[in-house]
């Protein structure tokens, strides 16, 4: 299990991660959420030890994360770094061999893994002769080939195309299902809805959203009202407890102030019988994102 | 030592391959070839001078054919004025001397070609003076032993002398041109070597920075392990060097000794009059030493500069400071190669940073001992150790430090980051 207990850390004035507290146990996926800026390969790099937080502590299985557990760590950082002289193979050795592989054995493995991720290159093509997809791809390779414990995903999405990213959901999930504690930085709520089983979100280095996805959204209330009847935009508009009215065609998207507002409008709509859609939801993730980022600091 | 051993093989296998150390190996070989060969050419394309030596005389005829004197031609077919002012014409010689007898004296006229090679005077004068000399006494009908003991030349002898160690050793001239000429060499090669083996650390660092690869290893391997294995690493590519040159050296050596020195006596007439120091010499091998300790330290202190850096690009910029350090050494060592003996070269000589160039040369031209090279190399070897800490602090302070500011405030940020360790342990 890994666990950071009211970590902090500043740079200067600026207070990059401040009393960031959450668990991550085997077999479960954390997305970590933010804008840029808002302290997530900051905490990234405190559980890596490459810096020390100023307060807090981090613990992996009950101790703390030092350097003789390096090789049950999978990395992949923000920005992709591969030598372009190397081969693919040789790129891979290297790396798995960094953490405790021996050569025959990653032999072994790597024809498997290139064609589990559909890597179009041959082990002894250079890197510098790959595309940018094949190239994040044997990064991903030599990230994963390990079977690590613990991964740290730095936006591992991004620049992907969207086969590209099922390959590496599925990849991911394969690594939970293995007992694997995977922690993972996204812009796409898509994928972080699809993928996690938990979620912290960061404004300037603070907590502001923590918890399993659903319970998360299921905490804003069904305030989202997907609805197609008879009922005009003005109609909608009067009825008190609505904030927005958007329009598509005869759909509309409505926000709602509280959840309990959602049954006058169905009252209604329905007062002639017969509708289409009425679809009551809590916001999306991508909405609650919004929402979080824009509000005032706390 | 499994993650020591990959870092080391991971950086000495690369470079090894890479071009630039083919080049920094095949460099010093590719100039002394050069070298040699256009030597050789200009050697090989140097004719004699030819001339003819002519008198109407026909009794002198004889005695003419007794003069001799290296590098010159003399056709002996052409007796004659006539055909020798032919010969001349044809440019089949650069020159004559015409000889005649003029009141019981030889009387020497040169005649020469103004676009041909000059006649050695100097030489033929003297020749000619003897066998006046020599004409002289058979005119005066003088005795064998009288004639002897008249061509005597004055008994001169000459001596340079150097001193090694405290002992006064011979040297000729030769000698002397030798040890500058090796002493110089031993300058370039080094300063050759040092900013070679220095940019390929600091691009190494900067590069693994640069691409974010560094953030891999550091999460896979400590930074000890990687820094120190980097270093062997870099060790291990300037033994294989010194390998490639020693095996070459003693190669060389026995190609010269069977082959050219056969062909070419006077080479090993020359070689031979000449101390060129033997492989296993206290000085091969102090400059040897001088060569892993001088490169070692810049290794470390270019690594350590290599990572202050976010690109590869500004690595020229901050390997700056150490390249004006060898850049320093290089001069004075050729200050020393050519003889100076000042107060400057004398201290640096016990500089680190500087003394690997500049101790070398003042043992091949002799103006240093070995005991005073085994003080300077203890120096320089003490304080690679201590920069080796040194450096490794900064190093893990600075290779995960990313700033678009300039050096300096990479290196003050990292020096906030080390003591801000310092405190918390």
């Amino acid at each position: 299990m890994l666990s950071l207990q009211h970590l902090s850390k500043s740079f200067g004035t600026m207070k990059a991660v401040d009393d960031v507290d959450f668990e991550l146990h085997h077999g479960e996926i954390l997305g970590l959420i933010g804008q840029n800026g808002a302290g997530k390969t900051t905490t990234f790099r405190m559980i890596l030890n490459f810096i020390e937080p100023d307060q807090g502590t981090i613990s992996w299985n009950d101790a703390p994360f030092t350097q003789s557990k390096y090789d049950q760590l999978g990395y992949l950082p923000e920005e992709r770094g591969l030598f372009p002289k190397m081969t693919v193979e040789n790129q891979i050795i290297y790396f798995a061999e960094l953490r405790g592989m021996k050569r025959a054995e990653i032999r072994q493995e790597i024809p498997k893994w290139l064609s589990r991720f559909e890597v179009k290159a041959k082990a002894t093509d250079k890197i510098k002769d790959l595309s940018k997809g094949n190239a994040q791809k044997v990064q991903l390779i030599a990230t994963l080939i390990h079977h690590p414990k613990l991964v740290i995903l730095d936006e591992p999405f991004s620049g992907l195309d969207p086969v590209n990213v099922s390959l590496l959901r599925d990849g991911i999930m394969d690594l939970k299902k293995q007992g694997a504690a995977i922690i993972y930085s996204d812009h796409n709520m898509d994928n972080v809805e699809q993928v996690s089983d938990q979620l912290v979100m960061l404004r300037s280095g603070k907590m502001v959203l923590h918890g399993p996805v659903a319970e998360v959204r299921q905490s804003f209330g069904r305030i989202k009202l997907y609805l197609e009847s008879a009922l005009t935009k003005e109609q909608l508009l009067a009825v008190p407890g609505v904030i927005a009215v958007a329009q598509q065609q005869r759909h509309f998207e409505i926000t709602l102030a509280d959840e309990a507002v959602g049954r006058r409008i169905f009252d209604l709509a329905t007062a002639n019988g017969y509708i289409p859609e009425f679809n009551q939801q809590p916001p999306t993730l991508e909405e609650i994102f919004k929402l979080k980022a824009g509000e005032p600091n706390a | 030592m499994h993650k020591f051993r990959t870092v080391f093989r991971q950086v000495y296998l690369k470079n090894l391959r890479s071009g630039a150390f083919i080049w920094m190996v095949l460099a010093p070989i590719v100039i002394a070839v050069v070298g040699g060969l256009v030597g050789y050419f200009i050697f090989k394309s140097q004719e004699n001078t030819k001339m003819a030596i002519v008198t109407s005389q026909t009794e002198l005829r004889a005695t003419l054919k007794q003069v001799k004197v290296s590098d010159l031609t003399i056709k002996k077919a052409i007796t004659t004025t006539t055909a020798a002012q032919k010969a001349l014409s044809q440019e089949k010689i650069d020159g004559y001397a015409e000889v005649t007898i003029v009141k019981n004296n030889l009387h020497v006229n040169y005649v020469s070609r103004t676009d041909g090679q000059s006649l050695p005077v100097t030489e033929l004068n003297a020749q000619f003076t003897q066998l006046n000399l020599q004409f002289q006494a058979q005119r005066l009908k003088m005795s064998a032993t009288q004639l002897a003991t008249l061509l005597q030349p004055v008994q001169t002898k000459q001596k340079s002398v150097s001193f090694k160690d405290g002992k006064q050793v011979s040297r000729n001239d030769n000698q002397r041109a030798v040890n500058v000429m090796l002493a110089t060499a031993t300058a370039v090669i080094m300063m050759m070597f040092i900013m070679s083996y220095a940019g390929m650390i600091a691009s190494e660092v900067a590069s693994e920075k640069g691409t974010r690869i560094m953030e891999i290893i550091l999460s896979s391997v400590d930074v000890k392990t990687q820094f120190l294995g980097k270093i062997c690493g870099i060790f291990a590519l300037i033994i294989t060097q010194l390998l490639i040159y020693g095996v070459l050296f003693i190669g060389g050596r026995s190609l010269v000794n069977q082959i050219i020195a056969k062909q070419y006596p006077q080479i090993k007439a020359l070689l031979g009059s000449l101390q060129l120091p033997s492989i296993w010499s206290t000085q091969i091998l102090m400059t040897v030493a001088f060569f892993i300790v001088g490169i070692l330290t810049y290794t470390i202190l270019a690594a350590m500069l290599g990572s202050l850096v976010s690109a590869v690009e500004q690595v020229q910029q901050v390997i700056m400071p150490i390249t004006l350090f060898a850049l320093l050494a290089y001069f004075i060592g050729l200050m020393a190669a050519n003889g100076t003996d000042s107060v400057l070269v004398k201290t640096s000589a016990y500089i680190p940073l500087i003394a690997p160039v500049v101790m070398p040369v003042r043992l091949a031209t002799e103006a240093a001992g070995t005991s005073e090279a085994v003080i300077s190399l203890l120096i320089s070897a003490g304080l690679m150790v201590l920069l080796y800490f040194a450096a490794l602090a900064l190093y893990r302070a600075n290779v995960l430090v990313y700033s678009d500011g300039n050096v300096w405030q990479s290196m003050r940020h990292s020096f906030n980051i080390l003591t801000n360790r310092k405190r918390k342990n």
